[in-house]
This record gives C-alpha cells, sequence and structure tokens, in this order.
C-alpha cells in the first residue's frame, strides 16, 4: 500500500469489513495510528479490528466523514452552524439502544467531539425524568435498601421516584 | 475528561474478540464517564440521579463536592416569568440549595413570591424574600451583569411611589454548613428589649443544636419596613464573638420560611417578624473543607468641621429627634438653621448637594461573655432632614443630652477611594491562603466561590457617574463568580470605622449601621488536605 491512499478497510468486533477514509480516521489517535500501520507496512494482507461492534462502528465512521473536513480545514462559521444541527440530527436517531456503546467507542477512540455530544445526550436524556425512569432507561439495578430509599426520598423532596 | 481506555495504547492490529463493550447499561460503566454526564444535568434532573442507585449517588458526591453559590438576575415584568427566568439559570447545573435569597421590586408581592419559589425548591430550603430599593447581578439569560437602582426613580417621579418589578435570586450550596432563617418577632405585650434578647437567644439555640458551638458562623439580617434596626445589631453585636461575621439590609420589607427539618419551632411563615435572621451554622457532622466568610466595607462619607455637643434632644413620635447643640468648648447653643449653615460654609464648593448625617459618639464599657469589660467607642449614623430656627431634625431616635456628634457628608471621590481599597483588601484572600498553603496544590487553593453585596440605595450609577462601580471590587478581582446586590435602606455590618484624629487616641470606632456604604459579604473554601 502507498501513502496516496484514500481509504483503509477495518473489521468490526463483530467482523464485518468498514471503510473508512484517511481524513476521517485522523479524528481519532487510535485510527490514526492503525492507519499509519497499514500504510507503512509492507504486509498488507492483515485488516486492523476496531473492538466497536456493526452497528455503533457504522455510526461512528459517519460521524467521521462528516465532521471530517472541518476539523482538516477549519471551516467558517456557518459551517459550524450546519454541522451542530447536523449534530442533533445524528443523535436523534434510536439513541437508547446504541448511545451506551456510542459513549464506550468515543471514549476508546479518543473522539473528544463525539464523546461530548453523547455525554451531553445522555444528560438531555435524563431530563424530566422519575428516579425509576432513569433506572429502566439506562439498565440500573436499585441497591438501596427501602430505609436508605426513606432517607432519600426526605433529603431530595422535589424528587419523583416513581 | 479521562480517557485511557486501555487499548488505545496498543498499535498491534488485533484480531476480533469479545471486548469490553460487550455491556447492557450505564451499570458497568467507567465512573469517569458517568462522572461527566452527570455533571451536565440541570439541578432537578442531579437530584434524581443521585436516588437511582449507591454508586450514582457517590459519583453524584463526587460532582458536587465542594459548595457553590449561584445567582441570576430578572426585570421581567411578570413575576411567574422573571421566576421562570431565574430559575431556569440558577437551577441549570448541579446544585443542592441549601437556602434561598430572593432580592425583589416592589411590585412583587413577598409572599406570593415566597410560594413560588417554595413550590420549586421544595420545604426544606430556607428562603427569605425581602424588598429592596434596588438589584443588581448578571441577567439570567444574557449572562450581563445589570444594576437597577429603583430609587433613581423616585426623584425623578415626585409623590408617586413608583411599581418596580425585578428579582435577584441567590442559591447557595454549602456542605459542612447548615442554614436557618430564625425571625425577631414582637409579641405585643413584649418590650422590644426582650423580644430581642429572644431573638439572640434563639439564634444562639439553633446554632447550639446543629453545631458543637453556641455561636454560628454568621447572620444575614433583613430589617422589616420600619423596624428599628441599632439596638438589634448592638445586642447582636455585644452577643457574638469577633469572628462571626453580621451583615444585612435595615429596611426592607420581609416574608421567610425556615427549613423544615429545622425543628426550631417558629411560625414557619411571616409578615410578622421585625427582622428576620439567615444563620449560618457549622454542622456538628460534616466538614469536609472550610468555608470561610469574609466582610469588607467600602465608606462613603467624610466628616466636615468641629464637633458638637446636644444641648437639647427631643424625640418624635414618627421616629425622628429634634435637637439643638453647641460646638465643642463652646457655650453658645446653635439652633438647626445655625448648624445647617455651618455646613452650608463646609461645602461651599461643592457643585452636587450631598447627603447629610450627623454621626453620634457613644462610649461604654461591654463585656462579651468571660471577657473583661473594656471602653470602646462607637459610632451610629442620623441623616439630617431640615433644621429650622429651633431644631435640626434627624432621622432615628437613640439620641441623649450631652452626646458628642460630628457632620459627615457623603462623597463620591471618598467613595471611589474607598472601593479601591477594599478591591486590594479582597485581592488578598485567595494570595495569603495560597501563600499559607504552599504545599497544597491547585486543588487545595482556597478560592472565593461567591459573593452578596449590600449597597446604599443613594451609591449606584447616579452617584458615581457611570454604573457598576459596587461590584467592581468583586468583577476585578473574581470575574465569574456569581454574586448578587442590593441597593438597601441601610447597609448592616460589624465593622471599624475609621476616624483618624476625631477621638482621641482611636483611629476607628466600631460602628453596625452604615450610611453611603457598600457592604460585601464573601465566601472561601479551602478543601481539607
Amino acid at each position: 500500500m502507498s501513502s496516496s491512499v484514500e481509504a483503509i478497510t477495518v473489521l468490526s468486533s463483530d467482523g464485518d469489513e468498514f471503510k473508512i477514509t484517511v481524513s476521517a480516521a485522523k479524528l481519532s489517535k487510535p485510527l490514526n495510528w492503525m492507519l499509519e500501520d497499514v500504510c507503512f507496512s509492507d504486509d498488507c494482507d492483515e485488516v486492523p479490528t476496531i473492538e466497536v461492534n456493526s452497528k455503533t462502528l457504522v455510526k461512528v465512521i459517519e460521524y467521521c466523514e462528516k465532521h471530517a473536513p472541518r476539523a482538516n480545514s477549519g471551516a467558517s462559521d456557518s459551517d459550524a452552524e450546519e454541522l451542530k444541527k447536523w449534530d442533533i440530527e445524528f443523535m436523534k436517531m434510536d439513541v437508547k439502544d446504541i448511545l451506551f456503546h456510542i459513549l464506550m467507542a468515543a471514549n476508546y477512540l479518543h473522539m473528544e467531539g463525539l464523546y461530548d455530544l453523547a455525554c451531553q445526550t445522555a444528560a438531555d436524556l435524563m431530563k424530566g425524568m422519575t428516579v425509576s425512569q432513569i433506572r429502566k432507561i439506562f439498565h440500573i439495578k436499585n441497591d438501596f435498601s427501602s430505609e436508605e430509599q426513606e432517607q432519600l426520598r426526605r433529603q431530595h423532596p422535589g424528587c419523583s421516584f416513581d | 475528561m479521562e480517557k485511557t481506555p486501555s487499548s488505545s495504547t496498543s498499535r498491534t492490529k488485533a484480531k476480533a474478540k469479545d471486548s469490553q463493550m460487550c455491556f447492557s447499561g450505564f451499570d458497568g460503566m467507567n465512573e469517569d464517564l458517568i462522572f461527566n454526564v452527570l455533571s451536565r444535568l440541570p439541578a432537578q434532573s442531579f437530584a434524581s440521579a443521585a436516588c437511582v442507585s449507591k454508586s450514582w449517588n457517590r459519583t453524584c458526591n463526587r460532582v458536587l463536592c465542594r459548595p457553590k453559590l449561584a445567582s441570576a438576575l430578572s426585570l421581567k415584568p411578570s413575576l411567574p416569568d422573571a421566576l421562570k427566568e431565574v430559575f431556569g439559570k440558577i437551577l441549570s447545573e448541579p446544585i443542592r440549595p441549601h437556602f434561598a435569597i430572593a432580592n425583589v421590586g416592589n411590585g412583587f408581592e413577598p409572599l406570593m413570591t415566597l410560594r413560588l419559589i417554595r413550590k420549586k425548591l421544595g420545604c426544606c430550603v430556607p428562603i427569605i424574600v425581602s424588598v429592596a430599593n434596588g438589584i443588581f447581578g448578571r441577567d439570567a439569560l444574557t449572562n450581563e451583569l445589570k444594576e437597577v437602582n429603583w430609587n433613581d426613580l423616585l426623584n425623578e417621579m415626585n409623590d408617586e411611589v413608583p411599581i418596580n418589578e425585578g428579582i435577584v435570586m441567590t442559591i447557595g450550596f454549602l456542605p459542612g454548613l447548615k442554614v436557618d432563617a430564625i425571625p425577631l418577632f414582637r409579641q405585643p405585650t413584649l418590650s422590644m428589649k426582650s423580644a430581642i434578647d429572644k431573638f439572640v437567644t434563639d439564634v444562639k439555640e439553633y446554632s447550639t443544636s446543629v453545631s458543637r458551638c453556641s455561636f454560628p458562623l454568621g447572620i444575614l439580617l433583613f430589617g422589616e419596613g420600619s423596624t428599628d434596626m441599632k439596638p438589634v445589631m448592638e445586642k447582636l453585636d455585644h452577643a457574638m464573638p469577633k469572628d462571626t461575621f453580621i451583615v444585612g439590609d435595615e429596611r426592607g420589607r420581609v416574608a421567610y420560611r425556615s427549613g423544615n427539618d429545622s425543628g426550631n419551632g417558629y411560625a414557619r411563615t411571616g409578615y410578622l417578624a421585625e427582622a428576620v435572621a439567615l444563620v449560618f451554622a457549622q454542622d456538628r457532622d460534616r466538614s469536609p473543607g472550610e468555608i470561610k466568610f469574609h466582610v469588607a466595607l467600602s465608606n462613603g462619607v467624610l466628616p466636615m468641621g468641629d464637633k458638637y455637643k446636644t444641648a437639647s434632644v427631643r424625640t418624635s413620635n414618627e421616629g425622628t429627634t429634634w435637637l439643638t447643640a453647641r460646638r465643642e468648648g463652646q457655650q453658645e447653643i446653635l439652633d438647626g438653621q445655625r448648624i445647617i449653615d455651618d455646613v452650608s460654609n463646609e461645602l461651599a464648593n461643592l457643585i452636587q448637594f450631598p447627603d447629610l448625617y450627623i454621626g453620634v459618639f457613644k462610649r461604654r464599657k461591654l463585656s462579651v461573655g468571660s471577657e473583661k469589660p473594656r471602653p470602646r467607642t462607637s459610632i451610629t449614623f442620623h441623616g439630617i432632614e431640615s433644621g429650622d430656627e429651633q431644631y435640626l431634625y434627624v432621622d432615628g431616635v437613640g439620641l441623649k443630652t450631652g452626646d458628642v456628634f460630628q457632620l459627615y457628608h457623603s462623597d463620591r471621590n471618598a467613595a471611589l477611594a474607598s472601593c479601591t481599597r477594599v478591591s486590594d483588601e479582597l485581592k488578598k484572600i485567595e494570595l495569603e491562603a495560597s501563600f499559607k498553603n504552599l504545599n497544597g496544590g491547585a486543588s487545595n487553593a482556597t478560592c472565593v466561590f461567591g459573593g452578596l453585596i449590600f449597597a446604599c440605595g443613594g451609591r449606584g450609577e447616579s452617584f458615581f457617574g457611570r454604573p457598576n462601580v459596587d461590584s467592581s471590587p468583586l468583577l476585578d478581582n473574581f470575574p465569574g463568580v456569581p454574586f448578587s446586590g442590593v441597593f438597601c435602606g441601610g447597609e448592616l455590618a460589624r465593622a471599624s470605622f475609621p476616624v483618624n484624629g476625631q477621638c482621641e487616641g482611636e483611629s476607628s470606632v466600631s460602628s453596625c449601621v452604615h450610611v453611603f456604604s457598600c457592604v460585601y459579604l464573601l465566601m472561601s473554601y479551602t478543601p481539607s488536605q
């Protein structure tokens, strides 16, 4: 492979193949490292694996491709506005299923922008929810004893629990 | 943001394998990630998140481990709209309110305001609503610093009292402290003196009940309407140790509500109190770091002419005092007109006629606790209302024949210079603390996290010729630190008042009720080592 390569192929943790452009891969340090490895290695047969499942990797790559032009060249304010709108739409997907995976992937791939966006989306998701709704949507077990629960109710009179 | 997944450091071309990414939710998630998400929550969702699970509860406590103040201002003419705006701002971040103070214009009914705030914050939070002469702080929507002094409108519009709408609200989270509102009640059968005694006892009892100490760290005091706060301040000044701060607004209209869990047994809501104290006491159980309060006073009056001794004193029913006086060392009795003439001679060079006061010196022996009685001089100010061929008319009571006083006038340059001095003084709070703690790194450094300002209603933009002078000592030193301010009817603070050369042998005398001043209360926090 020569350095003029424009896209590389990666494997998801489920073993599916994905293509990612060089400029998009620059959004993530680990991806960039893999890219360099591929570009400067003589052993071209091996396809690098990213420890992210296919469903999530599709989204991550989609995000990278969208943000790559701005990240690499620095764009105007109107582009930034447009990108913000796009981010909002992007996170409107059936986020509950894969939001957690996106968070983990962004963390693992050192993608600050996506990590920020996913954290904010998770926080926004919680707004206005009761305690048990939060537990349900985030799959968290209630490990408080009933006495502790009572105390919490007294401490947080503004909270709705059920 | 913490991002150190072990996998990212390896540059190997790993084969597909079961990764740590196989999980079903936030339960097993890295705590830093949850920390990041939870610290973005608004206050109410944050409270819910703290009840989700033990690990989330711990993380919430980590997010909110330092004390915090939040304040916002709105000039919306409708009370619900204005409240919506300020709540939108002050509850937009994680915070657990331990107290709330709302300063409003006379167009917002205090009891109604109180009710709406309570509905939002719940019944455990002590709340004080006070009608002020003006407010300043950062706008809830634009974050722009706004200063409104409703006194200025009053002058333009003659007799008609204009209706002023606006609110500045401050809430605080003070881990390690307990805060509650304690009223000063006066039963019809009781004298004011015994009512004040009872009030001081209540404050001490509250403090004893929540901490190891019978004295609180400090008191924010809000006087109601016509209540004469001078004896209240005097009594508190005697009863409390020196390092207990007492600051506040002498004249407002106050509504309050004590916290529910305080069990202090006072009537919980009321209009009828003569004054309300928001008492800050050390919590017996928890003190993760140290919260400190700092008080500074910017003075705005200058002395003029000779000293006088009152020759005759009469007190009217309306709470004013009529007096005649002699210049010290002279026999001739001067009426009101003669004293005013003296003033005019002294001030001949001033273009704008200032506000005039007499400062009455009192010397007496004080004993606090087991200390030996020691003589101390204090100064009390009374505004000069007018003078005629009989008397000089001043506001307030408590003068006696033979009292020594000095004439004072408000002065813009003195006030400006004093603001600069206060600014230098405040700068030292963080500097000195970090000097003491050279070994503690940046995370252990003392930082100022909030402030409250009580400025005289006569100050503000029309006095200084430009806005935000009263806020400048805070703005200059602590940009970004939340604070709120009011223009009051009388600034309360225990402070020493400089009287260089006017009082034999003393460079300053004590004073509790100030005129033309601006009182700063700052809160700082030093994490435990």
